[in-house]
């Protein structure tokens, strides 16, 4: 609502106007003693003092004169007075003594008098008000008149104006300071502004620049001296405080500029500090609430972009901080689940899963989760330890299907996607050949996961395995029919694995040598299996290969669950009292590094054997002996060979296989691109190469393999331009 | 006897019997499938010519289906030798 608006909405007084009977008898001097008894009411309405006469009298009075054509004269009167009251008004509120609070009230105090004092005059001169003011003249109503007097007057008496509007800011200015709540005495005064309509003239825009002023000082202030958490609080506070402010007595007007200001000295101007300062405390301090404030409040201003890069650097220090931590790496994938799992929650309830601020999360766990290469083997070995009946991990089944999908979830970050399936297969190949998977339903959710994230083709191989354990029990059945007798008369149970090479992970090519009876059971298998089976040769994995052993002791007959190497070291002593280590290479044609894996549990852990002298330490002379004396409560005694854990070695080779297979790949791309364009420069040949490629690649190695294509004559050297090359068909 | 051997679980690998280390037409080892293929093993079996190269089954295939009657390698007139080992396998188990 418009000041101009509420000037004319004066609270209406219902006045009859009664036509007269007949027009009164006027005397030559009426009009003259009808102002002289009206000027006495006016005067005793300013002093606030009693009259003789009646209303309806003054008003009777008022008419007469209007009806005797003397509008002009009777209106020209009373501006006179109406002027020479109100000057006298202002000239005294000049005078006022005291504080601009003091100052306030008095004048608060003056208006109200004021407003009821122009409305009883109204209410007399209401006839002059209707019969001339509304067509002849700019103030239409006697209020205007008045109001209008006091404005100009008021303007005019610069003093008193001055003191008016910046004593309303002091407060203002008070109440931010001290929070001393002026709320009642300021909504009335800005009425006042509001009533005179100069608060748009002369209040709304020195408050706007008062408060940018305020508010420039204030947070410079504050940004310095506060937290960034509490800085956050200090800034929401304040917008709200001043907002409940324009709510409460400013008007609406003034609202959106003011609010812009806050929002320009509070947050815009700071963003750049608070996210330098604050994000990355509020970060590891995991302050979701203080981080949500952050995140309406740049967004009020739309600021989010900073948020994202700020974002991106801070998880960029933190992944890159887990990554490449070389301590502890064990702890690596734990750490990295943390952080993801605190990201998670910042995202949804801090950032309201802001698209932009995901993506430049990708980005982050992109760079630093390919910054080092063996994320993605501990990922697999992470797997494995959930998947493994032999791990200690306990967690209850929904708990294994969620750490499975937050493992998949840091996993689709890597690039080296061919690094971890070579890890995850060869841990498969192990629980599924030693028969230590947990749970089979546990593997194919791990599987489902796999397929989902990466496509059919890359969970092939993993299939393929489990093919190769169906078609073996085929195999199997085959040979018994044929074999199975034979077998049995031998007195032991034998199942073989037969994997498909190129499927299966490699495994170290240690050959043991079997004793005769073994042998010749497994020549007999190798026999059926090569004359089945044409184009195919089979190569014994010892080193994969279990058994079940009964030994006697002492104590009874016990059970011992062994890998095929630790049986052959086993069944020496079945000849022999006592072995050194040297007769047990002889026997057993094994490397002795292979050997300390596989007996240091058998000495160690178990006490099957008894090694001479006692010690840690192995060397080739040392003697081993059967523990005659050997007892256990179970039955049934699993000894774990070291063959479980995985060797520098080993995982050296199974990298180095991931990297010879990129070679054919490479080579497959390059020769498909030429097919296909038969003639590129080698920029062009680099450049579609590394599009089609899934893994992350250094031109060189494109080069080095375009290089031995030519060689191999798949493609050639163009003969003028040596950048060029060309499809050889 | 004092340790015996009750049960005896062996590992045993295959690997095609093929001179060549890869299939010439489509460069991947024989180890893997051909490019249209996921499963290596037995259903993308590598074919031996009478001229004595190796392809996959499935990448000869494409190449006579094509018209061609030669050998890509030797440009000899294109026979296939032997049949291939899954079918041996089932009709020696038949
Ligand atoms: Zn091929
Ligand atoms: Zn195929
Ligand atoms: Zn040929």
């Amino acid at each position: 609502m418009s000041a101009i608006g509420k000037l004319g909405k004066q609270p209406k007084k219902t006045m009859v106007i009664e036509p007269f009977d007949d027009i009164p008898k006027v005397s030559e001097n009426f009009a003259d003693d009808s102002w002289v008894k009206l000027e006495d009411a006016l005067n005793a309405i300013i002093t606030a003092s009693r009259t003789n006469i009646s209303r309806e009298e003054l008003y009777r009075l008022v008419n007469s004169i209007c009806v005797q054509n003397l509008n002009e004269w009777l209106y020209e009167r009373l501006v006179q007075k109406l002027q020479g009251w109100i000057r006298e008004e202002i000239v005294r509120l000049n005078g006022i003594q005291g504080s601009d609070l003091d100052f306030l009230n008095q004048l608060d105090n003056k208006w109200s008098d004021f407003t009821s004092q122009v409305s009883t005059i109204r209410q007399i001169f209401l006839y002059l008000e209707r019969a001339y003011m509304v067509n002849q003249k700019v103030n239409k109503t006697i209020t205007d008149l008045a109001y209008n007097i006091f404005k100009a007057n008021l303007i005019e008496n610069q003093p008193v104006y001055a003191r008016m509007i910046n004593g309303a800011l002091r407060m203002i200015y008070e109440e931010r300071m001290q929070e001393m709540d002026h709320r009642i005495l300021l909504k009335r005064i800005i009425m006042i502004l509001q009533t005179l309509v100069i608060y748009r003239l002369d209040f709304e825009q020195k408050y706007i620049e008062e408060t940018d002023k305020f508010y420039q000082d204030e947070g410079l202030d504050k940004i310095n001296q506060l937290s960034v958490s509490d800085y956050l609080a200090y800034v929401e506070k304040r917008l709200k405080d001043e907002s409940d402010r324009l709510n409460h007595y400013l008007d609406i007007s003034t609202s959106k500029p003011t609010i812009q200001k806050l929002e320009i000295r509070l947050i815009k101007e700071k963003a750049e500090i608070v996210i330098e300062k604050g994000l990355l405390q509020l970060f590891e301090a995991y302050k979701v609430p203080d981080l949500q404030r952050l995140y309406v409040l740049f967004k009020r201003v739309e600021c989010h972009s900073l948020i994202e890069s700020g974002f991106e650097k801070v998880l960029l220090g933190k992944g890159n901080s887990i990554v490449q931590n070389n301590e502890n790496r064990e702890s690596v994938i734990n750490e990295l689940l943390e952080l993801q799992s605190k990201v998670d929650v910042i995202q949804s309830q801090a950032f309201e899963n802001n698209l932009k601020i995901k993506y430049a999360n990708k980005r982050a766990w992109e760079q630093f989760m390919n910054s080092k290469p063996d994320i993605a083997q501990l990922l697999a070995k992470d797997l494995d330890e959930h998947l493994n009946k032999n791990s200690k991990i306990k967690m209850r089944d929904e708990e294994f299907s969620a750490h499975f999908t937050s493992i998949i979830d840091l996993f689709r970050h890597v690039t080296a996607k061919d690094i971890f399936e070579a890890f995850y297969c060869k841990k498969l190949a192990k629980r599924l050949l030693l028969d230590s998977s947990k749970s089979n339903e546990a593997e194919k959710s791990v599987i489902a996961l796999l397929k989902a994230e990466c496509g059919s083709t890359f969970t092939a191989r993993i299939h393929n395995m489990y093919k190769d354990m169906e078609l073996s029990h085929t195999l199997m059945e085959s040979f018994n029919q044929t074999y199975g007798s034979q077998i049995e008369r031998t007195g032991l149970s034998f199942h073989v694995w037969t994997l498909t090479g190129s499927v299966w992970p490699q495994v170290s090519q240690v050959k043991a040598i079997l004793p005769p009876d073994l042998k010749s059971i497994q020549d007999l298998y190798t026999n059926f299996y090569t004359t089945n089976i044409k184009k195919k040769i089979l190569t014994w994995q010892t080193s994969m290969s279990h058994c079940n052993l009964k030994a006697k002791f002492n104590s009874g007959i016990k059970n011992i669950q062994v890998s095929l190497h630790q049986a052959l070291i086993l069944l020496l002593f079945n000849d022999k009292n006592v072995c050194t280590m040297e007769d047990i290479m002889r026997a057993t044609g094994l490397p002795e590094e292979e050997i300390k894996r596989e007996i240091i549990p058998i000495v160690f852990k178990h006490k099957i054997l008894l090694k001479n002298p006692a010690g840690k330490d192995i060397n080739k002379t040392h003697q081993f002996s059967l523990n005659e004396n050997f007892s256990s409560k179970l039955m049934r005694i699993k000894v774990n060979s070291l063959q479980i854990k995985e060797t520098v070695q080993e995982t050296h080779e199974t990298i180095e296989k991931v990297l010879n297979e990129r070679q054919y790949i490479i080579d497959a791309a390059i020769v498909r691109i030429m097919k296909s364009r038969k003639r590129l420069t080698h920029t062009q040949l680099i450049s579609e190469s590394l599009a089609q490629l899934p893994f992350t690649l250094q031109p060189v190695d494109i080069k080095k393999r375009i290089e031995n294509l030519i060689e191999r004559d798949y493609l050639s050297r163009d003969e003028n331009d040596r950048s060029i090359y060309n499809y050889v068909s | 006897m004092k340790v015996k051997i009750e049960k005896w679980l062996g590992v045993a690998r295959w690997a095609w019997d093929v001179p060549d280390p890869q299939c010439v037409i489509c460069l991947l080892p024989f180890e893997s499938p051909c490019p249209t293929c996921k499963n290596p093993g037995d259903d993308c079996a590598p074919i031996e010519s009478e001229c004595s190269h190796h392809f996959h089954l499935h990448c000869i295939s494409h190449w006579t289906s094509e018209g061609n009657e030669k050998c890509p390698c030797c440009r000899a007139v294109f026979r296939i030798k032997v049949i291939s080992s899954e079918q041996q396998f089932r009709s020696a188990r038949a």
